[in-house]
């Protein structure tokens, strides 16, 4: 078999490090990006400083992908940010934050990474959500409403890709614990876990485990869903 | 037996292939940077357009060269096809000129014109952003 070759963003840390690590031990190839530089190396990975919300950085990462690959089989649009703030009190720059890397980064990326997939009339997309979008989590409005972009968009080009054999769905964690949450207090966090079916932070593996039922060749007739995690 | 003297001779030559290879690479750069950027863009164009003609029933009257429609009025394809023919003159035209290039961008959504009524609008267009005129 031919190596798949897997594009995660926002691979220095958190979920996305442990994908990029669990798929090369699934023997992929793995090409991660972050703005920040990573503190793993490893072989058959390949790390590029990139903004995903600036498309001079993202053309450049794909004109890279295709010299040396000359295709690409799978995108997990992991990369994100959060900020918890009641909205009042939300300055109009950390907004357009939020909006550019959570929507633009996974908008932008999804382009590119359709224009390669499309060649070879095969490819996966795995955009991410969050619990939060469904449980309409106070303070956290403006993650939440880039995090239900996301999945407008995913459902959108889901329609506009089937023919290329391209299939695009979402993944919604349930809280997990990583850099991105520590600042959030934790009652709210506890308060969030009870309105879950399984009152348990997720784990890197839950995770990694939708994200292996999207991206199998199998799943070639699932496109367009989201899949949350924890029972909501 | 002493294989040695083999070896040597062998990388020996093995490089002076290298060598003319490479040589023979540079001169057909130089050849290709002596023709004019319009030139190499209108062959890109009509390449893909060839490469694309062989999917549709309906196909770019290539015969018209520069004046041959594309998308729009007169034009042959439909959305989707237009979208698979911009990739791939994009794809090539960046290995061309090594360069990093979204030919769909607001620039060319908003000329008065439309970049992507014929194969020689749609070259001049991609001349512009290729020099970085626009
Ligand atoms: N953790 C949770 O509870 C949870 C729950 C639901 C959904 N999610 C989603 O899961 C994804 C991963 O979250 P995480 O918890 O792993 O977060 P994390 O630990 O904060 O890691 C985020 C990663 O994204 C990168 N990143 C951030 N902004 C970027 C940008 N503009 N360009 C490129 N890379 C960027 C970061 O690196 P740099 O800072 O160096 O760029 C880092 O590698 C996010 O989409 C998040 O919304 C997380």
């Amino acid at each position: 078999m031919e190596t798949p070759i897997t594009l995660i963003t926002g691979a220095s840390k958190g979920i996305g490090k442990f994908l990029a690590q669990y798929y090369l031990r699934q023997g992929h190839r793995v090409i991660g990006c972050s703005r920040s530089d990573t503190d793993w190396k490893a072989e058959g990975y390949e790390h590029h400083l990139a903004d995903v919300s600036h498309e001079t950085d993202v053309k450049k990462l794909f004109s890279d992908i295709r010299r040396k690959y000359g295709k690409l089989d799978h995108l997990i649009n992991n990369a994100g940010i959060a900020s918890m703030n009641h909205f009042m009190l939300t300055p109009l720059a950390a907004a357009h934050k939020i909006f550019d890397t959570n929507f633009m980064g996974t908008f932008l990326f999804s382009r590119e990474a359709a224009k390669l997939m499309k060649k070879q009339q095969y490819g996966r997309i795995v955009n991410f959500s969050t619990v939060a979008v469904p449980l309409k989590l106070e303070g956290e409005a403006i993650y939440a409403a880039s995090k239900a972009a996301v999945i407008s968009f995913t459902q959108v080009i889901a329609r506009e890709l089937a023919d290329f054999g391209i299939t695009v769905n979402a993944v919604g964690p349930a809280p997990v614990q990583t850099d991105l949450i520590a600042a959030v207090p934790k009652d709210k966090i506890q308060n969030l876990l009870d309105r879950q079916a399984i009152h348990k932070f997720a784990e890197f593996e839950d995770v990694a485990n939708v994200i292996d039922f999207f991206i199998r060749k199998e799943s070639a007739f699932i496109t367009g869903q989201v899949l949350f995690l924890g029972g909501i | 037996m002493n294989t040695n003297f083999l070896r040597t001779k062998n990388t020996n030559f093995i490089k002076s292939i290298n060598l003319l290879n490479s040589k023979r690479l540079s001169n057909l750069k130089l050849r290709r940077k002596t023709i004019p950027v319009y030139e190499r863009i209108i062959d890109i164009v009509i390449q893909q357009a060839k490469e694309l003609n062989e999917e549709l029933a309906n196909k770019i009257p290539l015969e018209q060269g520069a004046d041959a429609p594309l998308f729009g009025k007169d034009g042959v394809l439909d959305s989707i096809a237009l979208v698979t023919l911009i990739v791939a003159v994009e794809q090539a035209v960046e290995d061309e000129f090594d360069t990093a290039l979204t030919i769909a961008d607001e620039k060319a959504m908003s000329q008065k014109i439309s970049p992507f009524r014929t194969v020689g609008s749609l070259a001049e267009y991609i001349q512009k952003l290729v020099k970085g005129e626009i």
